[in-house]
């Protein structure tokens, strides 16, 4: 039952039709009709995308924050980009040769390709980006996913060679992310570090920044010299848009309402209790894609009894994953069993679907094996002959309150009396890297979630990111394994078995459900397709009926 | 009375430092600390470090203050942490935008409640007079987001004669404005409403009817300039509320003025923003006051004598 539901939402070959054909109400017929318009009619260049932005756009230089916003996409490229309808890394700005010891790393850049300035775009710029990348004084917020880089030479004006210590195939990856810009290094010295990103940046994307006022608004125009993008994109010319026009609208129902009043052309993340109705506006469409995201519950493993696998693996039984994504998510989710969503075939473990079904008896069972069992007959069990209350911590946040309400009740039914402890933010990330708590929530955005079970399970990540405190020479020993492969197709296999470690045997945390990333149009946008392994879709076949 | 201008105008002096002392001090209490919301996410502990040096917030908070007073003096409010632009050209981006809001907010407030209130008063008790007071009841119920979301799904949804977002033009300005001016409303039409009765029944308003005036100028000569005071007073109040309510319908309407600023930079611990809006919201509240004064002793002579 619940495997097929997957293979229908996350086919990748369905997916740019509208992702959530069960998920979204009505948006399935609407997309399909938008996609097909797309391909009758001849684009027309011109007008202005007023785009309704859920997180406030902030200083776009990424080499000294780690904010992002939808703008940085258009007004950079990369090295690397990734095909929408595979996955597969393929050249923005380099094709890349990786030698056999998967040591020796060769960029050939890509000709006549111009920053906004006008200077043509050299192996110098790349290779000063890595240098800034991975300054150790530097403010580059992943300097430790190119730690395994020694040596970056450019040989000649279009070819940059990089040497690794160690085979790091992760390294793609993070060349493809949005932290990954390639910028103008003279521009980028002239305004300095702090002003670069703010007051003007200089990259290769198909759009320029034409006006950034903080609290107010986000302007980037066509960049009519770029005739460069990655070669899926089916407009190989300048963008047909002459601006788009980001606004940040904190209220969701007021997005909504912008929207719905034509004020806006595209809003990202309305109100989940707005979907259906405004799926039912005939002026507008709604496409949902999953988010490389998920929803966790945290056990702390360190703190007896959840020190005991079998414990967790009672827990994770009693859970029901369907209620709290109709309850919390208006069913604006997908459930889930991995940290990875299984929108990422290539590493997506499937059997995880399988692993701890909800089932009562067997989760009692496992309590009582674990010696926890309800001798004063109050329906609770005891631990080591004293009444036990695990206290769940959770930040004050209303979805969040209401997942550990719906986890408290589910907990009851197999004898465990969950106490809620709704803390404010900071007290909360306190006690969380001190260990003093039973169980805690935890949420992770991020388009490789194979790093996340780096950062979240090595041992020697307890105290800053592994929350649940895991400590496994096995697990530390796969991660280890992971970070030296050579190929994708070598790192995905561990990243495999690391799943079936983590989700089928040590849970340290139960998946509780991947979120779904909600886009609504206006009817007049055309060729504007989210994505699931781009973060924030492109525009460059984007057009204004 | 020109003493009484110049003792309030100093007194604006040590107040102002007071209050960025307070202001200071207290935005530092709030949990979650700038360099990382500076940073991001994805931050490192070591990078934390760095960063909370370069904002210069590793250092006790009285320097921190000393250094703050020092560039102030220099006419330097700092730099947004979380923009990195000038505070300065924060502000003077923001503030036209609240003036403008605030002020016909404010002007459209006048322009019903005043005759509301008078006409509910001279015909106390009618229908009229039921009427306009069940509408300053519900006027003062109603919060600003929920009218504001209200006004929107009615005349830009719906009707679709009114933009619902932005400030590019005079029509992007109705709706907020009158979201922001219904409070007001309600309230200085009850005022008015109950200050006009009050001085219809003092015993000058007899002799004026008495003499044989007509009605016209006992009300518009005699009653409403008395019964202007408590309004007057109000407004002073209402200056320093309509920022405040601004807060919320700047939200809602993504007006760029000055609610929005520090809510955003509230949000992001942005301190050198915080700041200097609070501590200039805090000064236009007082200098608003004090119009009321001046106002207040213009109409009412008794004031005047009393603060000479």
């Amino acid at each position: 039952m619940e495997r097929s539901r997957f293979d229908r939402d996350f086919d990748r070959r369905t997916l740019l039709k509208g992702v959530g054909a069960s998920a979204v109400i009505g948006a399935t017929a609407s997309v399909g009709m938008g996609h097909a318009t797309a391909q009758d009619e001849a684009p027309t260049s011109g007008g202005t995308l007023r785009y309704g932005l859920n997180v406030e756009p902030r200083r776009m230089n990424q080499l000294n924050t780690t904010w992002m916003t939808d703008a940085t996409q258009h007004l950079f490229s990369r090295l690397v980009t990734r095909d929408p309808e595979t996955g597969a890394y393929v050249p923005e700005l380099a094709t890349w040769e990786i030698s056999e010891d998967g040591l020796t790393w060769t960029f050939q850049i890509r000709e006549g390709v111009t920053f906004h300035n006008g200077d043509p775009l050299t192996s110098d710029a790349i290779a000063w980006w890595f240098e800034q990348a991975r300054d150790p004084d530097g403010f580059y917020g992943f300097k430790g996913s190119f730690s395994a880089v020694e040596t970056i030479t450019a040989v000649d004006p279009q070819t940059v060679v990089v040497t690794l210590s160690h085979p790091d195939a992760a390294i793609l990856f993070m060349l493809y992310t949005v932290y990954s810009s390639i910028h103008n290094p003279t521009t980028y010295e002239e305004l300095g570090a702090d002003a670069y990103g703010i007051e003007d940046v200089d990259g290769t994307g198909a759009f320029k920044l034409q006006e950034f006022t903080p609290g107010d608004k986000l302007v980037i125009v066509r960049n009519d010299a770029f005739n460069w993008p990655a070669e899926f994109v089916a407009n190989q010319e300048a963008p047909y848009l002459d601006a788009v026009e980001y606004r940040y609208i904190a209220d969701a129902s007021a997005r909504s309402a912008a929207i719905e009043a034509g004020d806006l052309d595209i809003v990202v993340g309305p109100n989940l209790a707005d979907v259906e109705r405004l799926s039912q506006n005939s002026n507008l469409t709604v496409v949902s894609k999953p988010q490389p995201a998920c929803r966790v519950v945290n056990f702390n493993c360190e703190q007896a009894p959840f020190d005991n696998k079998l414990v967790r693996q009672a827990f994770a039984h009693a859970v029901q994953r369907d209620p709290i994504v109709e309850r919390l998510l208006f069913g604006q989710g997908v459930s889930a069993h991995s940290l990875v969503p299984p929108i990422f075939p290539d590493m997506f473990l499937e059997e995880t679907t399988g692993y701890f079904p909800y089932d009562i008896e067997q989760a009692r069972a496992l309590l009582a094996e674990a010696g926890l069992v309800d001798e004063d007959g109050d329906g609770f069990v005891e631990f080591e002959g004293n009444s036990w209350e695990p206290e769940m911590l959770v930040s004050t946040d209303t979805e969040l309150v209401t997942l550990a309400q719906v986890m408290q009740a589910q907990a009851a039914e197999i004898g465990i009396r969950l106490s809620i402890s709704q803390i404010d933010l900071e007290s909360l990330s306190a006690r969380e890297s001190s260990g003093e708590f039973d169980l805690v929530t935890g949420f992770y955005l991020w388009d490789g979630p194979d790093t996340m079970y780096e950062w979240w399970f090595l041992s020697s990540n307890i105290g800053t990111t592994n929350a649940a405190r895991l400590s496994d020479p096995a697990i530390d020993e796969l991660i280890e394994e992971m970070r030296n492969t050579a190929t994708l197709e070598d790192r995905y296999a561990v990243v495999k078995d690391l799943q079936a470690a983590i989700h089928g045997d040590l849970v340290p945390l139960v998946p509780i459900y991947h979120p779904l990333d909600i886009y609504v149009m206006s009817n007049r946008v055309r060729g504007y397709e989210p994505n699931a392994f781009t973060l924030y879709p492109r525009m460059n076949d984007t057009w204004l009926a | 009375m020109s003493a009484f201008l110049i003792r309030r105008v100093l007194l604006l002096i040590p107040m102002a430092f007071v209050l960025s002392a307070i202001v200071f001090w207290s935005i530092r209490l709030i949990p979650v600390d700038p360099a990382s919301l500076v940073l991001g996410p994805f931050a490192t502990p070591e990078q934390k470090v760095l960063a909370t040096k370069k904002l210069g917030l590793d250092k006790p908070v009285y320097v921190q203050y000393a250094l703050y007073l020092k560039n102030v003096g220099q006419g330097d409010l700092g730099l947004s942490t979380r923009s990195g632009k000038p505070v300065t050209d924060l502000i003077l981006h923001a503030l036209p935008y609240t003036l403008m809001l605030g002020g016909v907010a404010l002007a459209i407030s006048y322009l019903l409640a005043i005759p509301m209130g008078i006409l509910s008063a001279l015909r106390q008790n009618t229908f009229v007079d039921q009427f306009c007071m069940m509408f300053a009841l519900i006027g003062m119920a109603i919060p600003a987001f929920w009218l504001g979301l209200l006004l929107i799904l009615v005349f830009s949804v719906r009707l679709n004669w009114l933009p619902a977002i932005g400030a590019d033009s005079w029509r992007h300005l109705i709706l907020p404005a009158f979201a922001l001016a219904l409070e007001g409303t309600a309230l200085t039409a009850r005022l008015t409403r109950s200050a006009t009765l009050e001085v219809l029944r003092q015993d000058y308003i007899r002799v004026a009817r008495a003499k044989g005036l007509n009605e016209r100028k006992v009300i518009w000569g005699h009653a409403l300039r008395n019964a202007m005071i408590p309004i007057i007073s109000l407004t002073g109040l209402r200056l320093g509320w309509i920022v405040g309510g601004a807060v919320i319908v700047e939200q809602i309407f993504a007006w760029p003025g000055m609610g929005r600023l520090l809510v955003e930079s509230i949000l992001n611990r942005d301190y050198p923003v915080v700041q200097a809006v609070l501590v200039l919201l805090g000064i236009s509240v007082v200098l608003a006051n004090l119009i009321a004064d001046v106002l207040y002793a213009l109409v009412d002579p008794r004031v005047r004598h009393a603060s000479r």
